[in-house]
């Protein structure tokens, strides 16, 4: 017999049923959240497989919490487990060749064009130039709101600031982005008229 | 107050949208199942993880849940993360970027307070990443199975539409892999320990970039143990535990040597 009929048959019905009620809720949770938080931690500067490692990390940390997490409420804690995993993973973690992406210089690295852009990997590679050079306060509403397209009251309760302050972070925030795309256009114009 | 149009709406140039529709892609699905199967093993519970690995096998006929399903049933307790750390290291390997696998469920980083958690002053989180070193003997390097082929995978498609790329191996190399340890498995449980051992000899000559080396190194010292041979299943052991100390399974492999010197 194998362990997993053991568990089936030896486990009583009614807590069966109890125990069912959390799995099923991180599993949702999971399924749910799982890409915001993998887009979180990449606008945090993760490279592709310390992403994906760090988000499972964040999933399990929300299963050890879940009975502390409200319903609903999920998707601030795992917004605020990630920053920190995100922060202890940059601070501990060694780095990876594929994850150098955020050490580019987006003051003079060109822009590639937008024939190079319909490349997805090709543009988000440039996305995330971008994304890094960008101070991180503003990094995160810009990504919680352009790409994740959440509401600045819910970017507010996420990251817990007041919604005038999220606001403003945000228009500074295009600004920052705009300006940069502007810069490394810029620079790719400059080449090009170079003999 | 009303939020402003999204630039993807409104005011963003073409090259900037091209950006943002990049940005907006979704994160692989094989990271997402393994995230889902290491979060439920990480309620703590092998009934729950179990049944979070049964679920994820019905949901799916790939090779990825047939093996959550089977690591559960082959080892036991812990077997479900230790799947996730395989899986790690499966698409790890196959990049050629990272040589050893990851095991997900270690200690932790203390988390500041947070508003959205009831009745806690803080987040103190079990879970981290610790690097543990490749699998011991008998089986050789633990080579890709299952997974993308690449670490530096990119997010699905938001603007191409290509798909992603398909497993490193075909499923059919971890079916085989499972059968051969289910039969061992079965041996070991219908108390013939010294067949249990003749078919993982077989088992590491099949396999010889086996995924499951550790799932096979765990029965092996229980097959030593009940066979009676304590000092090949104490070595084996000290030589698991010692390459694998953050092992998920390391836990195990103690109790059946500790419970193997009364």
């Amino acid at each position: 017999m194998t362990r997993t009929e053991c568990n089936a048959a030896d486990m009583p019905s009614l807590a069966r049923e109890r125990a069912s009620m959390p799995v099923d809720r991180v599993r949702g949770v999971v399924e749910a959240q799982y890409d915001f938080v993998w887009r979180t931690l990449r606008t945090l500067g993760l490279g592709g497989a310390d992403a994906e490692d760090a988000a499972q990390q964040v999933m399990c940390v929300l299963a050890r919490r879940i009975d502390d997490v409200e319903a609903g409420a999920e998707r601030a804690f795992l917004f605020s487990t990630a920053t920190h995993v995100a922060s202890t993973w940059r601070r501990t973690a060694r780095r990876h060749p594929e994850d150098a992406s955020d050490d580019l210089d987006t003051r003079s690295a060109p822009a590639p064009s937008v024939e190079d852009l319909l490349d997805r990997r090709r543009a988000y590679e440039v996305l995330e130039r971008v994304l890094q050079a960008m101070p991180v306060e503003l990094r995160i509403v810009f990504v919680l709101y352009e790409l994740e397209e959440m509401t600045t009251p819910a970017i507010a309760e996420v990251i817990g600031v007041p919604v005038g302050t999220i606001a403003s972070r945000l228009r500074r925030a295009r600004e920052s982005f705009q300006a940069i795309v502007k810069r490394m256009q810029a620079v790719q114009r400059g080449r090009k008229e170079q003999p | 107050m009303k939020d402003p149009p999204r630039l993807l709406e409104g005011s963003a140039s073409e090259y900037e949208r091209l950006l943002l529709r990049a940005g907006r892609a979704d994160a692989p699905a094989e990271a997402r199942q393994r995230a889902i199967v290491a979060a439920t093993a990480a309620l703590g519970t092998t009934g729950l993880a179990v049944g979070a690995a049964t679920s994820l096998a019905a949901k799916s006929a790939s090779g990825l849940s047939l093996k959550w399903l089977a690591v559960v049933s082959l080892v036991g307790v812990g077997a479900v993360v230790g799947a996730a750390a395989i899986e790690s290291h499966g698409r790890a390997s196959a990049s050629g970027a990272r040589s050893e696998p990851t095991i997900l469920v270690q200690a932790a980083p203390t988390l500041g307070a947070s508003p959205h958690v009831r009745g806690t002053t803080g987040v103190s989180p079990r879970a981290s990443a610790t690097d543990v070193p490749s699998p011991v003997a008998p089986a050789a390097p633990v080579a890709p199975a299952l997974g993308s082929a690449s670490g530096t995978e990119m997010p699905a498609p938001a603007i191409s539409g290509a798909p992603l790329p398909p497993p490193a191996s075909a499923p059919s190399d971890v079916r085989s892999e499972l059968r051969d340890l289910e039969d061992a498995r079965a041996a070991l449980a219908a108390g013939q320990p010294a067949r249990a051992l003749s078919l993982l000899d077989a088992y590491a000559a099949s396999h010889p970039h086996a995924t499951m080396a550790s799932e096979a190194t765990v029965i092996r010292i229980e097959a030593l143990v009940r066979a009676g041979d304590h000092p090949a299943a104490e070595r084996l052991a000290a030589s698991f535990l010692a390459s694998q100390p953050q092992s998920p399974y390391a836990e195990r492999v103690r109790s059946l040597v500790g419970a193997s010197n009364p």
